[in-house]
């Protein structure tokens, strides 16, 4: 079979990540203590592929753009970068998405400032671009499509753009306009060269394709859209969509189909799926995950979920732990479920400020006792979550910081992996300044020491009991293990200048 | 994609990012009116892709619309081209005031414009 229209991304993206999708966001940071190839099999090893050189686990978004094109009638199919060169002849259209092109978002642009190295994201990607078999396909007159939710940094990188004869840069939902855009590219019709996709010309859930391959491990989406409305957030511009049961087992059989063991049901929010605004309603919620187990033969995780949401639904029904205890575990066989979860900040001065509706449907004056009981609730329940602080947000003083501060001191004794990032202005704040290293204040620093402690306390509990327990898995367990001592060590010798830096 | 689409022509050299601020004011002014899509065509002495470098904040500061931006081309010449395709449709053009050879173009094709 030969395609005229390629969808591929560097091998960063293009990886299962062990099956362990946040050892992705190792790729979000340059080489440490380890050299380049070791640090790239850590966090994204290559994946396997067929005799066509189709990855069998694909980025989710991008099967999304393979299924409306193929749905269209185009010879479109996800290739693996390694094997791009088979279709040279052929390939009209090549098309690349990338949650982080250029290492501009976060946490990327925070390990960047910090390590002063550019991290592997960016330096992968740009391989990719400046490979023979790219700038081949190029010359001879092949169409650049760009995409995924970092198509915004291409604004920022016009000589790159330029040098690699990008042809369109698309950001935003595409299902509504990619099939005019490609059908164009082939005809040889003129394209612009920015698009950016409204919220009104979102995709309704018909208009949201069926994946036809496997997306990487397992990840299947339950909703698009977010009603909290955070105003550093862009998915909340979008409206809520939630898609059918029946739709969403659709694309777990496919996953299943394909060999992929798990599934990871994702949305902004996975308790709010049919919720009542930001109520969990205990329905919806166990006939999604009775469905999700039945038809899942490995583990189920959870893509993200909010502090407020998941405090509610213990609080009100036990849900948290019924889904748990009745659903995901009830057969043994998985022992934990990992989620991502957004602290942000500590002060419910900032909180009503930036996101006033992330604790709802508690008051954001309620904000730490609500993220304390969620993180007691998590931890009790086996359910493991790496969660994210932004640093330097519009507005934020330095009391707020010293807020964030005294509640990750409350949040000790409770399992879990802290990541603090620097603020990026996407969403309603995309018009902001950037957090910059200039702007880093002792207190800053000091909640940055927290998270390293707090998620080096965990991490060899994490790695040893729940998250890389197996056997196959004790190679990348040994060298995080050495990662860890590193950092550790590292830290050691340079804590008496941070420790001066904080006192000044 | 057609419906409510308002085009913008933008005409700019150094002056771009004067160019872009008003326009975004305008995209706020028509939206008002019922438009959701802009179809912003550029006309600038900055090759492409660089002169999206004038309009960055533009696009930054749009959250709630559509928006095409394609680059049509560098002289007065092709305003005029440009011109008698939109001239036709919704469109206004915002002009850099000193590009007065783009200035007369628009003003004898009959284009609706503004000068900054």
């Amino acid at each position: 079979m030969t395609y005229e229209v390629i969808l591929t991304t560097d091998r960063t993206m293009m990886s299962n990540h062990h099956g362990r999708e946040f050892l992705g966001f190792i790729a979000t940071g340059p080489p440490i203590g380890v050299n380049e190839k070791i640090w790239m099999w850590i966090a994204a090893p290559k994946v396997k592929v067929d005799e066509e050189g189709k990855p069998v686990e694909a980025p989710y978004g991008m099967r999304k753009v393979e299924a409306k094109l193929i749905d269209a009638g185009f010879k479109a199919a996800i290739i693996d970068p390694d094997y791009l060169h088979k279709y040279l002849d052929a390939m009209k259209v090549l098309m690349l998405g990338h949650h982080d092109f250029f290492a501009l978002g976060p946490p990327s642009n925070e390990w960047w400032i910090i390590t002063g190295k550019e991290p592997i994201n960016r330096v992968s990607f740009r391989r990719l671009m400046e490979s023979p078999v790219v700038r081949k396909a190029k010359e001879k007159g092949v169409k650049i499509i760009v995409g995924g939710p970092a198509a915004w940094q291409w604004l920022y990188e016009l000589e790159y753009w330029r040098k690699w004869g990008v042809d369109i840069v698309i950001d935003g939902e595409v299902e509504k306009i990619i099939v005019d855009i490609v059908q164009k590219a082939l005809n040889g019709e003129p394209l612009p060269d920015y698009i950016f996709v409204g919220p009104g010309d979102s995709p309704s859930v018909e208009e949201i394709p069926v994946i036809k391959g496997a997306s990487v491990n397992g990840l299947v989406e339950i909703m698009r859209g977010c009603p909290r409305g955070c105003k550093f957030c862009s998915v909340t511009l979008r409206p809520l969509r939630f898609i059918p049961l029946d739709i969403i087992r659709k694309e777990i059989e496919v996953n299943v189909r394909h060999g992929i063991k798990g599934t990871i049901l994702h949305s902004e929010d996975v308790l709010l799926y049919h919720a009542d605004g930001v109520k969990p309603r205990p329905e919806p919620l166990i006939k999604l995950h009775e469905m999700a187990r039945k038809h899942t033969p490995g583990a189920l995780a959870w893509s993200h979920a909010s502090l407020a949401a998941i405090k509610y639904a213990e609080d009100e029904y036990k849900l948290v732990s019924k889904l748990m205890n009745d659903i995901v575990f009830a057969d043994g066989r998985q022992s934990f479920l990992g989620v991502e979860v957004g602290i942000e900040t500590g002060s419910p001065r900032l909180a009503r400020i930036i996101m006033p509706a992330k604790s709802a449907p508690y008051p954001p004056e309620k904000w730490p006792e609500v993220v304390e009981d969620a993180f007691r609730i998590m931890h009790e329940n086996n359910i493991i979550p790496a969660a994210t602080i932004i640093l330097g947000l519009p507005e934020e003083t330095p009391e707020d910081v010293v807020k964030t501060g005294e509640l990750l001191d409350r949040l000790k004794p409770y399992r879990s992996i802290i990541v603090p990032m620097f603020f990026v202005p996407m969403g309603a704040l995309k018009n902001r300044d950037w957090f910059r290293k200039n702007a880093l204040k002792p207190e800053h620093i000091d909640v940055m020491l927290k998270t390293l402690y707090h998620t080096l306390y965990w991490a060899e509990e994490i790695m040893n009991k729940f998250y890389l327990k197996e056997s196959y898995l004790l190679p990348v367990r040994m060298a995080l293990k050495l990662f860890i001592t590193y950092v550790k060590w590292k830290v050691r010798r340079i804590l008496p200048k941070i420790e001066a830096m904080i006192r000044r | 994609m057609n419906t409510n689409m308002m085009n913008m022509i933008l005409v700019y050299d150094e002056r771009g990012s004067d160019v872009a601020v008003r326009a975004l004011s305008k995209i706020y002014e028509y939206s008002a009116k019922g438009f959701k899509r802009f179809n912003i065509i550029v006309i600038s002495n900055l090759p492409k892709p660089i002169y999206l470098d004038k309009l960055k904040d533009l696009v930054r500061n749009v959250v709630a619309f559509t928006l095409f931006i394609k680059y049509y081309g560098s002289s007065p010449k092709e305003l005029g081209e440009l011109a008698t395709m939109i001239r036709d449709k919704p469109h206004l053009a915002i002009i850099e005031s000193s590009l007065s050879d783009y200035i007369n173009v628009a003003r004898k094709c009959g284009l609706n414009f503004e000068t900054v």
